[in-house]
């Protein structure tokens, strides 16, 4: 096997990470600078910090490593890889929300849009079933509606509904046939 | 933490979430109020009355909306009008794709034709009455494919008044309407204006009508056949009076249909000849009929094939015709047709369940088989279906839902023979199959992605389960029509 090509990443605090060039590639700015031929031998990441991409790094390894593994293993059971890759995700995003974030932006920042799916998914789920103080609490915001706002939005959200439609499912045929035969009896009673 | 995450980023994660969730988002702050506003894309609303003003003033702040339902109920007759123009004053009237209006009281002609030039980027519309009956305000929307109305009973139409009676020769000419999609329910053969819009319709792929007596302009108009040459799909829905004529047309003008859907009232010999004359082009055939579907119609189509080796129903669904027997559908599965089937349903068919060794025979005869729905057909067992599934080494999909004589036997069957390539499981009002055998299939099932179970069925276990492996278990959302 050839000698694996690296790249050295400037973190916005001064810290360097070499890391495998393939592994990068989930990053579609920095597959297009590598592509491109424009990569240097360090890549400054100025709006990435260190601790998030730790992280980053993390992530991509693990989904490179798995992409290979489900190529190589593609005949044999392909349910198993899939299913602990995603259990390796959820637990992925078990971080607190500031961290959550700061992955959030960085994805987007990297365009690496697996990451970026995984941490948005991740937040609706950080909202979803929660109350407003609930959530308010979880990502630290202050309420800043007054009474009447809020009364306002309570109001019209109380005229909202899902768009699903309502429609029975249950075959009225049973209903239909009564009422033909019941037909033809009327008809046969007034022929007599 | 509130400013960590810019703006495109939290519309992208309110973009995500469920519409239940929306309510809760809109109380958190005012940047969330704002942002969840711009990232609402899909707004449904049900209005109280006396409501235009409040509507316009809501509608102001959702500058992004693309599609748009309103339903009022109990609003003054004047007050449709005031929603429809209150629609077209918002913000985003322009932007607006779908928009659904359904106030109980009809809209004006007069009023759509004020209000379609804001409207003028619509592609899908549905109504619920317009009265009078007119349709010319249809050429002010130059990019609508889907239309649907309800032509409501609440008021007589008085014979005469629709402002389309006067229909030049000279109109004729005019361009067709880019409808592709069309819906109606409760046309009578004495609608005036329909020969304006039939005569405009020759893009028309998909034809719906609900509840019709009959095509409008009279009981034998000839602008309606005129529609029909393009028809891709044809549906008609409890219109007994009518359906004989329409799918005697069908059989005469529609070429190129490709699924046909007849419920509740068809003339048992005007689908026979529309078998014997189209059934080589269709792929899908939907029928419920209890009182007009024979072996005849069965037999017609798989006799056709004979005739035309290239036969490709791909999809047969049966609902309630209680007067076809093993026989005829034996004799479908041994044609080519019936061999080319991969979707068969046979929901609510006594056949099943007078015959124990017809599913077999079917399954053995329909190698192409994927998917299969059996609901409602309560007196079926696990050792019929335990027989059946011997022969269904494919199925990806399969709806036993209502049928109460099914235990945990009938999982183990399906788990044996299918547990390779099974997606979809509807078993919702089986209450005879036990939850631990749920929980075994969902567990050992390679491919399964859906359970559609009650809520109430549903254990601690199942959830860890479904969470574990990505499925989606829980009751069926309702299916919704086109619009």
């Amino acid at each position: 096997m050839a000698e694996k090509k690296m790249l050295t990443l400037r973190t916005s605090d001064c810290e360097e990470f070499e890391v495998e060039q393939a592994v990068l590639m989930k990053s579609e700015i920095i597959r297009f600078m590598i592509e491109d031929d424009c990569a240097d031998n360090v890549i400054p990441l100025p709006n990435v910090n260190s601790k998030t991409l730790a992280l980053v790094i993390e992530y991509c390894n693990k989904h490179v490593h798995a992409d290979a593994a489900e190529t190589t293993s593609a005949s044999s059971a392909g349910g198993g890889g899939e299913v602990d890759l995603k259990k390796w995700d959820a637990e992925f995003v078990k971080v607190a929300p500031a961290t959550l974030f700061d992955l959030i932006m960085a994805a987007n920042y990297l365009d690496i849009k697996g990451l970026q799916g995984l941490t948005c998914r991740a937040v609706v789920d950080m909202i979803q079933g929660k109350s407003p103080e609930e959530i308010r609490k979880t990502f630290n915001i202050k309420n800043d509606l007054t009474k009447e706002e809020e009364e306002a939005i309570r109001s019209e959200n109380s005229w909202a509904f899902d768009p699903l439609p309502v429609r029975s499912s249950r075959p009225r045929w049973l209903l239909l046939a009564l009422i033909s035969i019941a037909s033809l009896l009327v008809c046969s009673y007034l022929l007599i | 933490m509130d400013t960590a995450l810019c703006d495109d980023l939290l519309q992208v994660v309110f973009g995500l979430l469920p519409p239940s969730a929306a309510p809760a988002v809109s109380l958190v702050s005012r940047r969330w109020l704002a942002l969840l506003r711009a990232a609402t894309s899909s707004l449904s609303l049900r209005l109280p009355a006396s409501s235009a003003a409040t509507l316009a003033a809501l509608l102001s702040h959702y500058p992004f909306l693309a599609a748009l339902t309103v339903v009022s109920a109990g609003t003054p007759v004047h007050d449709a009008d005031a929603v429809l123009l209150a629609v077209a004053a918002a913000p985003a009237a322009s932007r607006l794709s779908t928009l659904r209006l359904l106030p109980d009281w009809a809209v004006s002609p007069a009023a759509l034709l004020t209000v379609c030039p804001a409207l003028a980027g619509l592609t899908s519309l549905h109504l619920t009455a317009v009265r009078p009956l007119s349709f010319r305000w249809l050429k002010l929307l130059p990019r609508l494919k889907s239309f649907a109305l309800v032509n409501s009973a609440a008021t007589v139409d008085s014979a005469g008044s629709s402002s389309d009676d006067a229909d030049g020769e000279a109109e004729d000419v005019a361009g067709t309407l880019p409808l592709e999609k069309l819906s109606l329910c409760g046309i009578r053969s004495g609608d005036r204006g329909l020969g304006w819009l039939w005569r405009r319709c020759g893009s028309l792929k998909w034809l719906q009508l609900r509840a019709c007596d009959g095509t409008g302009d009279g009981p034998a108009s000839l602008a309606f056949a005129g529609c029909l040459a393009g028809l891709l799909a044809l549906e008609l829905r409890a219109c007994r009076a009518v359906a004989d004529r329409v799918l005697l047309l069908a059989a005469d003008h529609c070429r190129t249909l490709t699924s046909l859907l007849v419920y509740d009232g068809g003339g048992s010999e005007a689908l026979h000849r529309f078998i014997q004359q189209r059934a080589a082009g269709l792929h899908t055939l939907d029928l419920r009929l209890p009182l007009d579907l024979h072996n005849d119609h069965l037999l017609a189509i798989g006799a056709d094939s004979v005739h035309n080796a290239t036969h490709g129903l791909a999809s047969l669904r049966l609902q309630s015709c209680v007067l076809i027997t093993g026989d005829g559908l034996r004799s479908l599965a041994r044609t080519a047709a019936g061999a080319g089937i991969e979707e068969l349903a046979l929901v609510s068919c006594d056949v099943v369940e007078r015959e124990p060794g017809l599913l077999t025979f079917l399954s053995q005869s329909m190698p192409r088989l994927r998917r299969l729905n059996l609901s409602y057909n309560e007196t079926l067992n696990d050792k019929v279906i335990g027989a059946m599934l011997s022969s269904c080494r494919n199925l990806i999909d399969i709806r036993l839902r209502g049928c109460r004589g099914l235990t945990g036997g009938s999982l183990l069957s399906l788990l044996r023979h299918c547990g390779q390539s099974l997606e979809i499981l509807d078993i919702s009002r089986c209450p005879g199959i036990a939850v631990g055998n749920v929980e075994l299939f969902a567990q050992r099932a390679a491919r399964l992605n859906h359970v559609i179970i009650e809520e109430s069925a549903m254990s601690e276990e199942l959830k860890a389960i479904a969470q574990k492996k990505g499925m989606k278990v829980g009751s069926l959302p309702c299916e919704g029509g086109p619009f």
